[in-house]
């Protein structure tokens, strides 16, 4: 047992103070002391500021990590060196879990916590005591997870999915099928059949990045929000706009291509009737807003201004193309 | 300026300076007494209203009785009213809800705190009932930043919290306490359970 030279009652000094000792500590020490009592569970959840999001992740280790506004993230290590094996009939619980707070400016602050509690008991913790609705997972893996592991997860109300990982293709799209939300930078496990699938899923937003996409795929997506990496050349973009113009991608509300060439507007809007936005007219795009939340960066920084505005069946689009020597952002706003 | 210099000073204590500012006197409940300066009592929500609805004169507080502070001993009203001399004419905080709270404890304050952990609670007590609110504020920090890095195991060491299954059996026994008829009529349902009855009445 470890050694504590002193104590404090903590409980039986008047509730105002007390409540304040609770808000002057930090979210890891908060989140220590929710774990020793059910009260003191009810009374941190009363006065903590909910976790904008708290991620699951699955990469070399298992754990978790949870952001909240302004306040320093924590990430908990469930799993580390000693993953669950194909073997084990369920679960383990392993007697260490590393947890560490994020500070902004002083190094991070890692401890170590003795651990009697399962994978699913850390995560209805979570919900509880931080509010999370939603919980993301992000799957960054290398090898195959024991399929037992998933079923912790069975039960969770997934905000969005984090994907760059090779592994486990059936896994993986049980969870896609149960989000609105998916985020894949790089790799992901689908063959290309089952990759059309998945685009063709009804995503509030989808977001392709850093992975090669054709213009075939790209009209296949059924998404309100899109953001993707490509090589599209004016030409392509032009086609695109002209299709789009047509009806393709009825869903698609808000379009943001990242193209790793220089593009000149004029080729891309060849052919194609238009009208310069005024440059005073501000429009801002929301595609990255979760994202940037995550970081703490204001998504007022996304507020762009002036344009082309092309129409399709009346209902006006403004489209944002922004060059710098070696790339171009295409950007998209359908306006209904 | 030090702790030690801090200008609260038992009233037996030598010569005490006249000045032209009012210096109230206060008792504590071990008859020790205190001279605290109008000002510093501002600090004190509570006194700065008893005082005012007093409405003494500079005559009424020497010829008057000390006014007596009865739930708060003189070693603890000591360090309340060091605290307040030092930190009178400050703004008092106002707690507008924001969370994260940060609190910085200065350096006096932090002398005045090294102190042992009784008096450090008897302290925030006499704080919250005399509503200093940044006393308030700095003590519950110091209790705060016990916490640093403990574990959920050495949290309840540290604040002696019960267990929940240690807080169901002291509800329990206190529970039991109030009403042994209560526990009659349980170990009776219980025996009849026993006996294989499924019906009490």
């Amino acid at each position: 047992m470890d050694a504590v030279e002193f104590w404090f009652p903590l409980l039986n000094l008047p509730e105002k103070a007390w409540k304040y000792v609770l808000q002057y500590l930090d979210t890891v020490d908060q989140l220590s002391l929710s774990l020793c009592c059910e009260e003191l569970k009810t009374i941190i959840n009363a006065h903590h500021p909910k976790a904008c999001v708290t991620c699951v992740y699955i990469k070399n280790s298992v754990g978790f990590e949870i952001m909240f506004p302004g306040v320093p993230n924590i990430t908990i290590t469930f799993f580390d060196q000693e993953m669950p094996l194909d073997t084990d009939p369920q679960l383990p619980i392993p007697e260490i879990v590393k947890v560490k707070q994020s500070k902004y400016i002083e190094d991070d602050v890692l401890t170590q916590w003795n651990n009697s509690q399962s994978f699913q008991y850390w995560i209805d913790h979570f919900k509880e005591v931080f509010d999370c609705s939603e919980i993301s997972l992000s799957f960054e893996l290398e090898e195959e997870l024991n399929p037992i592991f998933y079923n912790s997860l069975e039960k969770l109300t997934i905000g969005d999915i984090e994907l760059n990982t090779l592994t486990s293709e059936d896994l993986v799209t049980k969870f896609v099928s149960r989000t609105e939300k998916l985020f894949i930078n790089g790799k992901h496990p689908f063959k290309k059949e089952n990759f059309q699938k998945i685009c063709i899923q009804n995503f509030e937003k989808l977001h392709l990045l850093n992975h090669e996409i054709s213009m075939d795929t790209v009209l296949l997506i059924n998404a309100s929000t899109m953001a993707i990496t490509t090589k599209f050349r004016e030409k392509e973009l032009n086609m695109y706009l002209k299709l789009w113009k047509n009806g393709a991608n009825p869903r698609m509300r808000c379009l943001r291509m990242s193209i790793e060439r220089k593009l000149n507007h004029n080729l891309v809007l060849k052919g194609i009737k238009f009208e310069e936005a005024p440059h005073e007219k501000k429009m801002q795009f929301k595609l990255y807003r979760d994202q940037f939340r995550r970081n703490n960066i204001n998504p007022e920084d996304l507020t762009n201004f002036g344009g082309f505005i092309i129409k399709r069946n009346g209902d006006p689009a403004t489209i944002l193309i922004v060059t710098t020597t070696i790339s171009t952002c295409f950007q998209m706003l359908v306006h209904s | 300026m030090s702790v030690e210099n801090a200008p609260v000073v038992d009233v037996d204590e030598a010569a005490i300076p006249v000045e032209k500012k009012m210096y109230y006197r206060f008792e504590s409940n071990d008859k020790k007494e205190f001279r605290v300066s109008e000002l510093a009592i501002q600090q004190s929500e509570t006194l700065n209203r008893l005082v005012e609805a007093m409405g003494y004169t500079s005559e009424d507080v020497e010829n008057k009785p000390a006014i007596a502070i009865e739930n708060i001993d003189g070693k603890t009203l000591k360090l309340v009213f060091q605290w307040c001399e030092h930190h009178k004419g400050e703004a008092i905080p106002v707690d507008d809800g924001s969370v994260p709270k940060i609190v910085e404890i200065p350096e006096f304050d932090a002398k005045l705190m090294d102190i042992d952990n009784g008096l450090l609670f008897k302290l925030i007590w006499a704080a919250d009932y005399l509503n200093i609110v940044q006393l308030l504020n700095v003590s519950c920090k110091k209790v705060a930043n016990m916490a640093q890095g403990k574990t959920p195991a050495q949290l309840r060491r540290v604040y002696l919290l019960p267990s929940d299954e240690e807080d169901e059996a002291a509800k329990r026994a206190a529970q039991e306490a109030q009403d042994p008829r209560a526990r009659e009529v349980e170990e009776e349902f219980e025996e009849r359970k026993r006996q294989g009855g499924n019906s009490f009445f």
